[in-house]
């Protein structure tokens, strides 16, 4: 059967419509990258946020050595930054820990925290932490990191559930 | 006419005495009426008096929820709040002690030839026991060892310490380790140790065997090592610099505690791996040592000096997911102090996979060629060009069963066929 030109146009305008329906539909999501307040980081790139969640990077500028804080509950901004900073899924994720520890990569595996007040409470209270929270979550006692220049709040924010 | 009026008045002789009947019953109905009416009011104020004290115990009992599930929230909150601040005080406080922690790793094998070769038989097998030993001892020292648990051809129960060693870590440009570790001689040697699982075959690339297997390559090196990653715009180098006892006298033997000679070997690996493409590397390494004279009377005549030995090599990793492409090459030269000679073995491997979900198929060609007249590699060299085709299926996160077949191609000897069962696991 021979679509009429016409009638593709109307096809093609509905499937736009719906489209922009589902989007403006899905909620945005923006997951925060957290410090303490103390930290003098306040940008910092993907590409060394990367190395940071990976503990390929170890110590902040100053010398001081890194304390990464991992969530380990189930949650939306966890799936983005296994997805957008990771590159795996929480299987695999798992696997690469034991397997840095395996290498000698790593010492000891990150410091894992089951709900969204301990990671709170924890960049609160050490000086040298990183972790990620909701950015509804977070509170004045947290510093917020721009990722590559932007805010969570900026258009083209990279850790959201839109890009 | 007169006839009709007749009818008529009779009509309503008849009539009015009925009418007085229903209207008295209509007045009583309509009394009745009025007091169901009255009672249906009745019902209703009283109905919505209750609605309202109904209402206003909802209104209650959310509030009292609310108030229940805030003083949940908070008690939690201060629970969390004292484990939180128990442990950043500690944290704080740099309060270390040793925190030691064993993973297993291990597999079960079945291998079946499908050739007939005397005196080689299908066989179950039990791998290595791998116990995993690892203990941050400071915040940046850390200890790390591999016991291995194995049986060897005489099916006796044999224990291996294969790596032992401490790591002081300074920054990601400069560790500093010193014990029995592997020797940094190529990508896959400082990748996968004696954990099957981590690998993606069942079995390690020919060239990088192990020595009590019939590896050519000193896996293993007793000594001092530092590496690092030093950082460039657009990649980091990574570095491996070891210095150690060196060969012992034999192939399979690694100095643990006596050095044959006062020569150390020494080892440099450097791998360009892109920031963008981190899984992407490419590299080198070079190996020198000086092997021992073997002086022991079942020695043969050619192994009575020392040879310096020289080992050099380059890789092409792209270890991603769900590609995995291996590339890895090595020389090695032999030079004999007794008869001046120089002796040239080479051998790569190439190794494919790619990753559907929990199924990985691979497929790798291993390659040696040695110079047969090589005094040190004289119970080894046996040329090879092998084809392996397999399966790996991660069954369960901590489980994986590994199909492979590979076919070897022998020089002056039998071709082989074999099939390799094998579930890998750690625990």
């Amino acid at each position: 059967m021979k679509f009429s030109l016409s009638r593709l146009k109307i096809i093609s305008l509905l499937l736009i419509l719906l489209n922009f329906c589902y989007t403006g539909y899905t909620e945005s999501l923006n997951v925060a990258i957290v410090v303490n307040k103390n930290n003098e980081l306040s940008d910092v790139s993907l590409v060394e946020l990367k190395k940071i969640f990976t503990k390929k990077k170890t110590r902040w500028v100053d010398g001081k050595k890194i304390f990464l804080i991992l969530p380990t509950f189930s949650s939306e901004e966890r799936d983005i930054v296994l997805s957008k900073i990771y590159n795996m899924n929480d299987v695999d994720l798992k696997k690469f820990w034991l397997s840095q520890l395996f290498q000698g990569g790593i010492s000891k595996l990150p410091k894992q925290v089951n709900s969204k007040i301990a990671v709170k409470r924890f960049v609160e209270r050490i000086p040298n932490a990183i972790s990620f929270i909701n950015l509804s979550d977070v509170t004045d006692d947290l510093k917020v990191l721009r990722v590559n220049g932007k805010l969570p709040s900026d258009l083209g924010y990279l850790l959201n559930n839109k890009t | 006419m007169i006839v009709k009026i007749k009818k008529f008045l009779i009509s309503i002789i008849f009539i009015t005495p009925l009418c007085s009947v229903f209207a008295d019953d209509l007045e009583e109905m309509k009394e009745q009426f009025k007091v169901l009416m009255n009672e249906n009011k009745r019902i209703q104020q009283d109905n919505q008096a209750l609605n309202e004290q109904l209402n206003k115990q909802k209104k209650l009992i959310d509030q009292l929820l609310d108030k229940f599930e805030e003083l949940e929230i908070k008690s939690e909150e201060n629970e969390i709040s004292q484990d939180v601040t128990t442990s950043a005080e500690g944290i704080l406080a740099e309060e270390f002690l040793p925190n030691l922690s064993i993973k297993g790793f291990s597999d079960i094998n079945f291998i079946a030839e499908l050739e007939d070769i005397p005196g080689v038989n299908d066989q179950f097998f039990v791998g290595q026991f791998d116990l995993f030993i690892t203990s941050p001892i400071a915040d940046n020292i850390s200890i790390l060892s591999e016991l291995i648990f194995e049986f060897d051809e005489m099916n006796e129960t044999v224990i291996d310490l294969e790596r032992f060693n401490i790591k002081y870590n300074f920054s990601e440009k400069l560790n500093l380790r010193a014990g029995r570790m592997h020797t940094p001689l190529g990508y896959y040697n400082e990748t996968f140790h004696h954990g099957t699982w981590f690998q993606t075959a069942a079995t390690r690339p020919s060239i990088h065997q192990f020595e009590d297997d019939g590896g050519i390559l000193p896996v293993h090196t007793v000594g001092l090592e530092i590496f690092g990653v030093l950082p460039f715009d657009t990649f980091g180098l990574k570095y491996n610099l070891s210095i150690g006892n060196g060969r012992g006298k034999k192939v399979s033997e690694i100095q643990n505690v006596i050095d044959s000679n006062s020569h150390k070997s020494v080892s440099l690996l450097l791998s360009a791996i892109p920031e963008n493409t981190p899984e992407f590397r490419i590299g080198a390494n070079i190996h020198l040592d000086k092997i021992p004279a073997d002086d022991a009377a079942t020695a043969i005549a050619a192994r009575k000096s020392s040879i310096d030995e020289l080992i050099v090599g380059g890789h092409i990793i792209y270890a991603g997911d769900p590609l995995e492409l291996l590339f890895e090459i090595s020389y090695i030269q032999h030079d004999d102090q007794l008869s001046a000679r120089k002796y040239e073995t080479t051998g790569l491997y190439f190794q494919a996979a790619y990753a559907f979900e929990k199924i990985k198929p691979y497929y790798r060609f291993d390659f040696i060629d040695f110079n047969n007249s090589d005094p040190f590699f004289l119970t080894a060299n046996i040329d090879i060009a092998k084809h392996t085709i397999g399966t790996r299926w991660d069954i369960y996160s901590w489980n994986a069963l590994k199909l492979e077949y590979s076919y070897a191609d022998r020089d002056d000897t039998d071709n082989t066929q074999t099939i390799t069962i094998q579930s890998t696991f750690t625990f």
